[in-house]
């Protein structure tokens, strides 16, 4: 895949090598994982009892285990098989479990930084995960024993294998997808979009059944096991489960708490040819676009922590934004030099 | 065209404020957050006083729990349920008395979502003596437990 490095006609200065050097910046980003890590790790030391979620979690682990019924049979179950099987090495324990959740947060920081750089660079690539890995929601949630941490990895993991050109990378895309669904139900939607749109900008149609050999069987065996623990599938709540044609603002009206500052960039890009003229972004535009129609169609249950599984898409195109700008104002600037 | 003004040098910029400003901001929101969840996830010695407060209930009894439901069935094994939509001494006695239960467990002044917190703050929690019987007082670092005996089910 062609990088873009987006300095069309222009020479970067000297002294702005480095920005151009992907050891510096690689570098850059593995110490700031290393901060993140020592800050998710004293943060959960300091986590004495989990969530609401995250007892539900430990006692259907617990169910599935001792083979009785699952007390909230509407959880997904992802994240409950993965704590079992790290009570199978050090028996039932909450203490041990309770720093899971840190792992598949830098797991995702580490992969949505790889499959950025390949396209956009490693300055960018940096930007959107600093900016995702620093939101509240992922500083918080991201700690929890809940499905948020594990289906962002799952989501963003399925967007790296989607990105690639290899067919068996597509089908493991499909495996990754499906464990997108068990780790929570409504984000195969945005995954299910990753899937789709990669398939319309690749134009290689011999590598959508690949994705499909992996979806169907992981699905089916997620569905059925659940089935046969539970006798029935329930995907969520009944009350949370009420869409409407009439969206909710919620997301937006909320933006500074939920986004932050870089929101204000977000419509920007939308403003440029450029960044439809770019393929590559139509992943994220759609991934954002459908992730945010879903969630504002709910007619009751709007929370802050729903945007999770959307910032990696928001802070992307926050970032085209900027760098529209930023093209906009270099040329304008250097125009009036010149002339000058 | 040789540029003076850099394009990259411009993003990296505007980017670097952002970031900041969002760290601030998300730092501002990360305290708010967890100023709402302290009481919750981190008192160290609330643990310790649920299984307190529980150990002279007989096994396989239903709690009734203000606050904190799924948490103490995790860590104590006993059933519990959550008095959602109960607004009186009364209702919570018919409540529990349609559920069989005998003992209910209050996080004074603290309920979770969709439970009526009046009833089980300080004042309130002085009408239900005509139909319950305090056993228990159990304090931890952000909670007083209050655990109760419903009278019609002793007598």
């Amino acid at each position: 895949m062609k990088r873009e490095d987006e300095f069309d006609g222009l020479q970067p200065r000297a002294r702005l090598a480095f920005l151009n050097d992907d050891r510096i910046i690689d570098t850059a980003f593995l110490v700031f994982c290393a901060g993140l890590a020592i800050y998710h790790f004293v943060s959960i030391s300091s986590i004495e009892l989990p969530t609401w979620d995250a007892a539900g979690f430990l006692a259907n682990a617990r169910a599935w285990t001792n083979g009785t019924p699952l007390p909230e049979n509407f959880r997904p179950p992802l994240l409950s098989w993965v704590i079992n099987g790290v009570w199978t090495i050090t028996g039932e324990n909450w203490i041990a479990v309770k720093y899971l959740p840190a792992f598949f947060t830098m797991a995702t920081a580490v992969l949505l930084y790889l499959v950025i750089k390949k396209h956009k660079g490693s300055v960018f690539s940096m930007c959107v995960t600093s900016l995702t890995m620093l939101n509240s929601q992922v500083l918080f949630w991201g700690e929890q024993l809940m499905s948020e941490s594990i289906s962002l990895l799952f989501l963003v993991l399925s967007l790296y294998l989607i990105k690639s050109e290899k067919p068996h990378h597509w089908f493991l895309g499909g495996i990754t997808i499906g464990l997108t669904f068990a780790s929570r139900y409504p984000i195969i939607i945005p995954a299910l979009t990753i899937f789709l749109v990669e398939a319309f900008v690749k134009r290689k149609p011999k590598l959508v059944p690949n994705t499909i050999a992996g979806l169907l069987p992981t699905l089916i065996l997620v569905v059925l096991t659940i089935y046969l623990k539970t006798g029935v599938v329930q995907f969520a709540l009944p009350q949370d489960s009420n869409f409407s044609i009439y969206l909710s603002p919620y997301y937006i009206a909320n933006w500074m708490p939920i986004w932050g500052w870089s929101f204000l960039f977000l419509p920007v890009a939308f403003l440029f040819k450029k960044t439809f003229a770019d393929r590559q972004n139509y992943v994220y535009i759609a991934w954002f676009a459908v992730a945010m129609l879903f969630w504002s169609a709910n007619t009751s249950n709007h929370q802050d922590r729903f945007a999770f599984h959307m910032l990696p898409a928001a802070y992307f195109l926050a970032l085209i934004g900027i760098q529209n700008i930023a093209k906009i104002i270099s040329q304008r600037l250097n125009i009036a030099m010149h002339e000058h | 065209m040789v540029a003076i003004v850099n394009e990259r040098l411009i993003f990296v910029g505007v980017s670097a404020i952002i970031i900041i400003l969002s760290a601030v901001n998300f730092q501002q929101q990360l305290a708010k957050i967890n100023d709402g969840a302290s009481p919750f996830l981190h008192d160290r010695s609330q643990l310790a006083a649920i299984k307190t407060a529980v150990r002279s209930i007989p096994p396989n009894e239903v709690i009734v729990a203000t606050s904190q439901a799924p948490i103490i069935s995790y860590f104590t094994g006993y059933q519990t349920i959550v008095p959602y939509g109960v607004k009186s001494a009364k209702e919570l006695d018919d409540f529990m008395a349609v559920r069989n239960a005998t003992y209910l467990l209050v996080f004074e002044n603290r309920t979770s979502e969709g439970v009526y917190k009046p009833l089980f703050g300080t004042s309130g929690l002085a009408n239900l003596d005509a139909n319950f019987t305090r056993l228990g007082e159990y304090h931890s670092d952000y909670s007083k437990i209050l655990l109760l005996e419903r009278k019609g089910a002793s007598g």
